[in-house]
């Protein structure tokens, strides 16, 4: 459950991040004033090349910070050490690299996740083996436990290195991009996967990511990293009602309000008016415009009424034509 | 990492070593003069052998080179995998980043450079003369490229400086073979096929004193190593600095090929091969396991190659790099064969 009082996780003040080449600082975001709390998983979100993964870097620990602070928990980083990093127990990160050799299985890679906590000679306690069966459970791969990494598809590739992080047992996750590659049913089953995470575990979770569908309607949070700018924080409605989210993804074509691509439908073969209101009328609509059909409810050449298990077609006063299906319907408008 | 089938696992060591042990008493009984088991027995245990001159050819002849063949398969298996694993790559070696180019040139400065430099005067027919000079060529090589390896983070651009100091190298030896004559350049030769007898036995502690606490250390790194196949983004994330890592790792497999070389000459293959032989042979990528087998492994190794190159009941001995390197290539070619359909690699 989430922790009834507020527990900051990371705090950042005055933060400015980027890199430095040849003694010259390249500053890639600046004024970073945010807060990451425990339980809360947030969406890191921003143009590639905006500054996303520079983020993740200098809170794991990868990059010093150009100045400002950030706390990882009670302890204050002015300037985290590169070298030997204070994160294995603090921090655990899913990066986009996959260099893990497919010659291990599932429950090796995610035993790795212990290893900040066992002795040189790596031997694993009861607890150890514990933690390592939690999470194979938490990600659903009870199964292929000892399946090797080779013989995973994508999307349970993911799941394996998502419980080497989260047997990490830090109070911090932080990914990048973990639902690239994935078909959609992946996607929304890695997203949700962290959120429940989140939830139950109360760990404070980071992911950056490109699903701004997936993000708004999923995250607690959202981060916008805006190019070359600072990094606006909120929950996902007040920043699209602010016209923040539109500001940083200027989509070309879809609909953020109505969460819908919008077709320009220039020289409309014919202006139909669609009856219905269910999920049915919604794709029969979809179909329509996609094929060139403008939609209305005034002015209308014909009217479309979605009907249980059938289609039928009103025009020119009283004629009437059934259809069985929408490829059907949308044949017979073209003709 | 877990142990897969760790019952097996134990079983198969004790094999392991049980091999060892009768490979290591069978290379002890055979030679151009065959011994009969009890006596070798007996000078084991202390006593007096039948025959004096028995007595003397196992405790002072092929007792060191059992002893010597059993430290350096390993030394030089477990320099191959460390090297494999820093640089993720099948193919690197001991040798990789031209630690026996530097002993190489050494030596042949030392046993040639009398004849293009008359002024200058070393000893080569002394193996001793011949071990130092091995022994700091090799070391020297090593500080070289650990000094590079601060400059530069990439360790495939490190790989590449390892071939290049090869090729240097190997020009130097040609300009000094050029101007040589034909004794010394056939001394050199004879250098390079390696030889494990004739060490003494406080050149034998030597090794020893090295090469032991250097596997041992090995063995302690296992973790970091285990974490480093990850990658280095996951490795730092874990706590394992990459830097460090890599120092640790060029100076344990340097110093372990360095002390082989410079006593016993440049052996072949052995760093290679038998890593890829234990790795395909376990199914595992845990240095936990791979460390203690490859260390076995790699001896076992270098005593059968030896107890080859003896030749039983005959006078004749065969070049122990002949040997190592007639059993490794085709291993190598093998693995260079069958990588295209082994699914799951070893590296990926």
């Amino acid at each position: 459950m989430i922790p009834a009082q507020k527990n900051i996780a990371i705090q950042c003040t005055n933060l400015n991040i980027g890199f430095v080449i040849k003694k010259n600082k390249l500053v890639v975001l600046q004024d970073i004033n945010l807060e990451l709390l425990n339980g809360e998983l947030v969406c890191l979100m921003g143009e590639n090349g905006a500054g996303k993964s520079t983020l993740l870097k200098t809170l794991s620990g990868y990059l010093p910070p150009l100045s400002g602070t950030f706390n990882i928990g009670a302890v204050n980083h002015k300037n985290p050490k590169s070298k030997t990093g204070y994160g294995a127990k603090e921090i655990a990160v899913v990066l986009t690299e996959r260099t893990a050799p497919l010659g291990l299985t599932v429950e090796e890679l995610v035993s790795l996740g212990r290893y900040p906590y066992i002795n040189n000679l790596a031997v694993l306690k009861q607890e150890d083996h514990r933690k390592i069966e939690g999470a194979i459970e938490v990600v659903g791969l009870e199964k292929f436990k000892k399946r090797m990494l080779g013989t995973l598809s994508d999307g349970q590739l993911q799941k394996a290195y998502i419980a080497r992080a989260f047997c990490q047992d830090t109070p911090i996750m932080l990914l990048d991009e973990p639902t690239n590659h994935l078909d959609l049913n992946n996607r929304i089953e890695i997203v949700l996967l962290l959120k429940k995470m989140a939830q139950k575990s109360g760990k404070a979770i980071l992911m950056a990511t490109h699903e701004v569908d997936l993000a708004l309607q999923i995250a607690d949070k959202l981060w916008l990293v805006e190019r070359e700018g600072s990094i606006y924080e909120g929950m996902p409605e007040d920043l699209i009602l602010d016209g923040l989210v539109d500001k940083i993804f200027p989509l070309k074509g879809y609909d953020l309000k109505t969460g819908k691509v919008q077709w320009k439908v220039e020289n409309p073969i014919k202006t139909i008016k669609v009856d219905g209101s269910d999920y049915r009328a919604l794709w029969t609509k979809n179909a329509l415009e996609r094929n060139g059909f403008r939609l209305s409810n005034t002015g209308f050449d014909g009217e479309v009424l979605v009907r249980e298990g059938h289609w039928e077609y009103q025009y020119d006063k009283d004629q009437v034509k059934t259809f069985n299906g929408v490829n059907d319907l949308v044949d017979f408008l073209k003709k | 990492m877990l142990l897969r089938k760790s019952q097996n696992i134990k079983w198969v060591f004790a094999l392991g070593v049980l091999l060892l042990i009768s490979t290591a008493f069978l290379n002890l009984i055979l030679g151009s003069v065959d011994i009969p088991g009890m006596e070798v027995l007996k000078v084991l245990s202390g006593q007096r052998a039948s025959k004096s001159t028995w007595h003397y050819i196992i405790l002072d002849f092929r007792l060191p080179k059992t002893i010597t063949a059993i430290l350096v398969g390993g030394a030089l298996a477990l320099s191959g995998l460390l090297m494999q694993s820093l640089f993720r790559n099948p193919l690197a070696g001991p040798f990789v980043l031209g630690i026996s180019s530097g002993a190489n040139v050494m030596v042949a400065l030392a046993i040639m450079v009398s004849s293009v430099l008359p002024f200058i005067h070393m000893d080569p027919t002394n193996p001793l003369a011949l071990s130092i000079a091995a022994i700091l060529g090799a070391l020297g090589v090593m500080f070289v490229i650990l000094g590079v390896s601060l400059k530069i983070k990439d360790n495939n651009a490190l790989l590449i400086v390892g071939i290049m100091i090869g090729s240097i190298s190997s020009a130097v030896i040609s300009v000094l073979q050029y101007f040589s004559e034909a004794a010394e350049v056939k001394m050199f030769l004879f250098w390079n096929f390696g030889s494990l007898a004739g060490l003494s036995w406080t050149q034998l502690g030597i090794l020893a004193v090295i090469c032991i606490p250097a596997m041992v250390a090995s063995f302690l790194l296992l973790k970091p190593l285990n974490v480093w196949l990850m990658g280095d983004g996951y490795a730092r994330s874990l706590g394992v600095h990459a830097g460090r890592l890599k120092i640790k790792l060029i100076l344990l497999a340097g110093i372990l090929a360095g002390i082989v070389t410079g006593l016993v000459g440049p052996i072949a293959f052995v760093g290679i091969a038998v890593p890829h032989l234990v790795r395909l042979a376990t199914g595992t990528v845990n240095h936990k396991i791979l460390i203690p087998a490859v260390v076995l492994t790699g001896a076992l190794f270098m005593l059968v190659c030896d107890t080859i190159s003896q030749v039983p009941s005959a006078a004749l001995v065969l070049p122990i790099n002949a040997i190592t390197s007639a059993f490794g290539a085709p291993v190598v070619i093998w693995i260079i064969i069958s990588k295209g359909n082994v699914r799951g690699g070893i590296f990926k």
